[in-house]
This record gives structure tokens, sequence and C-alpha cells, in this order.
């Protein structure tokens, strides 16, 4: 019974305060977890410009983790992450939507704090590209970098 | 007492919150504000992750979220060729040791910001010249602007005195808005009167605006010396100094300007220039 247990499709919430290229980020993500493995699908929202928002965007994340450790009270995690962004940027002559995509591999770990909820932190690397609308040039163009991404993690396990 | 406390927080926000009228701006510039990036993007801190005056920074500035143009801090180099660095000593931002000075332009492009866990391991960033700021400048269709705030006090006060060096400083400046034919886009800060007194004598064509926060001062030293305007702190200047200002014929530009309310309150003053470290935010301000 206990191996069925193990082997069965469980489902948990995650979100997530984080910095990286874009700026100070906050998401939150529905985990499915799967032997070793955790797939987790969720919305971000982006305070990308310096200090605090005027105004936020919306973005999708996408998070694979694969947990090296597991145990009842801590697991240790390499994850996949992609996330984009899309935000407004205007001037007084052009209204534009710009998007960031940013890619990153972490290593992280989770720690039970009282039934069911975990919390922890990752630390990552990879890349961004950002497609902008040059106002300058007047077309479109893409800046691509290196990427670090800082991330406190809230967990809930169904 | 507790919606005494929920009522102080919805009024901070409704507060923060306030909206500009564009319509009610009125300044030397035909009722609009330019935005200026301070440093670029604005000044490097955990969500800004690019150095200020650094190129990829400046060029985020206008191209990406289309600035008006961006404020660069000047300074001269041991051969005499003008560079953009903010602080005294290079350690506070990169990894080289000592003053601007003491470093011949070559060496100093070679030395790279690494301020923060991010620009030292991701960022391939090196102290840049003027000249290269001015050679992608001159080449844009929209030409932004560039304003240059001269850090008069750092030279080698061993191998000159105060006039021999801002002869040459002057000098430097002079030829390369020259070569670059950029008049129509530069202008230039200082709180040091003898500098631009030399930078007018010079060339009497250039926007040269002083570094004060006391009007009165600033407006005589304009008036007699036929020079552009005034750039000061934010929080030191009032909506009637402004006014007052403008009413002498002379522009202001004001900076120190970072939070949404301070970005606002920038705005309700009808300065001609804002130099913001958020130039998304004071876009949104004034142009939603």
């Amino acid at each position: 019974m206990g191996a069925q247990d193990k082997e069965k499709l469980k489902w948990g919430v995650e979100t997530s305060p984080y910095i990286s290229y874009s700026g100070i980020n906050w998401g939150i993500q529905v985990n499915g977890f799967y032997k070793k493995h955790s797939l987790g699908i969720g919305v971000k929202t982006s305070f990308q410009s310096s200090y605090f928002p005027y105004k936020t965007s919306i973005g999708l994340v996408v998070d694979y983790k694969y947990f090296m450790l597991s145990k009842s009270n801590i697991k240790s995690f390499v994850s996949i992450n992609y996330n984009n962004v899309v935000y407004d940027v205007k001037n007084r002559n052009y209204s534009n939507k710009n998007t960031i995509h940013e890619y990153v591999v972490s290593n992280g770990f989770l720690i039970k704090i009282i039934n069911k909820i975990w919390v922890g932190n990752s630390i990552g690397v990879g890349g961004y590209s950002e497609r902008y609308f040059n106002f300058s040039e007047g077309k479109k163009e893409n800046y691509i970098g290196y990427n670090l991404m800082l991330k406190g993690l809230l967990s809930y396990e169904f | 007492m507790n919606s005494r406390i929920i009522m102080l927080l919805l009024l901070m926000i409704i507060s923060s919150c306030k909206k500009v009228n564009i319509n009610d701006i009125h300044n030397l510039n035909g009722d609009f504000i330019y935005v200026i990036g301070h440093g670029g993007v604005g000044f490097q801190t955990l969500s800004t992750q690019l150095p200020e005056n650094s190129m990829i920074s400046i060029m985020k500035a206008i191209e990406v979220y289309g600035a008006d143009g961006v404020e660069v801090d000047v300074q001269l180099s041991k051969d005499l060729q003008l560079v953009l660095y903010h602080d005294d000593r290079l350690e506070t931002s990169t990894d080289g040791i000592g003053f601007v000075y003491e470093y011949n332009l070559i060496e100093l492009t070679e030395i790279k910001y690494n301020r923060d866990i991010y620009a030292n391991l991701f960022i391939d960033e090196h102290v840049v010249s003027l000249e290269t700021v001015l050679q992608k400048f001159s080449k844009q269709k929209i030409k932004p602007q560039l304003h240059l705030d001269l850090r008069s006090w750092l030279y080698d006060n061993s191998l000159y005195n105060p006039a021999d060096f801002f002869s040459v400083y002057a000098s430097k400046i002079v030829n390369i808005v020259n070569k670059y034919q950029y008049h129509e886009y530069t202008y230039i800060a200082s709180g040091d009167i003898n500098l631009l007194k030399e930078l007018s004598q010079q060339d009497a064509n250039l926007k040269l605006m002083i570094e004060t926060n006391k009007v009165n001062w600033g407006i005589e030293q304009i008036q007699e010396n036929r020079w552009y305007g005034i750039l000061a702190n934010n929080h030191n200047i009032s909506k009637q100094d402004v006014k007052y200002v403008h009413s002498q014929g002379v522009r202001i530009a004001v900076f120190d300007i970072k939070t949404q309310s301070n970005q606002v309150k920038a705005v309700n003053k009808n300065p001609d220039f804002i130099i913001t470290d958020n130039i998304s935010q004071l876009q949104q301000i004034l142009y939603n």
C-alpha cells in the first residue's frame, strides 16, 4: 500500500518571490508530483522597473523539478524554469509591448515546517532574451544575456 | 483603532496613486517634460541590475524604454580623455583600484563593473568613454539628449592648479561636442561656477546648467553669464521655485527621483527635465 502511495500523482501549490533579470517577481503555480519529479505551471507578476511598480505585468511560469533527496522533512532538487513577461512601454511618440523570456537551471531545497507546508529557496543561472521595440530605430530587436535567479519558495502539498 | 489604521493606509495608497493631468503641465519646453534616465536606466539596485554609466544601461534607456535622454557622470582620465564614472574611486563599482585620473583611457576601458554578484558574474561591462557614447548617439535616427554631470573636483592636483585643469577639461568637452555636432542635444551641468565660465568662454553656444538648490543665486549667475538653466535636487525645490525660475526665462532639471510618489511630486512641479531612476514608471505617469 505504501509503495502504491509513493507512485501516485500528487498535487500541490507553490508561491515564490524571486529576483531575476526581469526584476522583482512574484509567482504562483500548481505542481503535479510523480515519483521524483514535479511539473508546475502558473503565473507570475513582475515589478520590472526599479523600486516600486506603477503598473505590474503578468507572465507565464513553467517549472520542472527533479528531487535528488526526498525525505519526510527535507528535499533538495534541481529545477529547470522557464518564465516570461509582457510589459508595456510608452513614450511621447510610441506605445509598445515588450517581452522578456527567461530560462534558468536552479538548485534548491525545501524544509517541512508544519504538516504539508514546505519552505525553501533556490539559486539558478541561465539566460534571458528580451524582445523589444527599439524606439530609436523604429523596429523590433532582441537583447540576450546571462541571468541569475534567486528564489524563495512556499509550497503546500495536498 | 484597527479601522483608523486601515483608513490611514487606504488614504496613503490613494494619495500615492494620484495621477497627473498632463494638460496642467506648463514649462518652457512647450508644456511637456523630458524624461531623462539617471546614468542609463537608473542607478544600480537589487532590481536594476545594470551598472550606471555603462553602455548597456545607457542604450537600454534609449532603445528599450524610449527615454528622451540620459544623464551621465564625466571625469577626465590621466591622458585627458573624457570617461563616464560616478564615484571618486573605482573600487565602489568596478574591479579597478584608485581614482579615474590615475589611469589612461585604454586602461580604464579594461576595468570591469563588478559591484554585485550579477554584474560580477554575468555582465561584461567596462568603463566607457564619452566618445563611445557619442559615436552611438550621433548615429541614432532620433538623437537622444545627453546630460553631462561634470565631476570638477576629481583631478591630480599635483599636476594641475584648478584654472589649468578647468581650461583643459572645458576644451575637451567643447571639442567632443563639436566633433559630433551634438550642441542641440547636449546639456552640461556643474556646481562649479569657474568651470562653467571656462566652458562658456570657449563655446558660448553650449547649454550650461548650474547645479544648485539656491534658486535666486542660480538665476543671478545664469542671467549674468547667459547660461541655460538650473539642475536641482527635487527634494529641495518647490513648485513655486520652479514657477519663479520659469518666469525668469530659465529652464530647470530636477533629480533624485526614485519612488512613484516622488515622480508624481516632481511632475506636478512642472520642471523642464526629470532625471529619474525609473524611466518606465515616469512615462506611465506622464502618458497614461
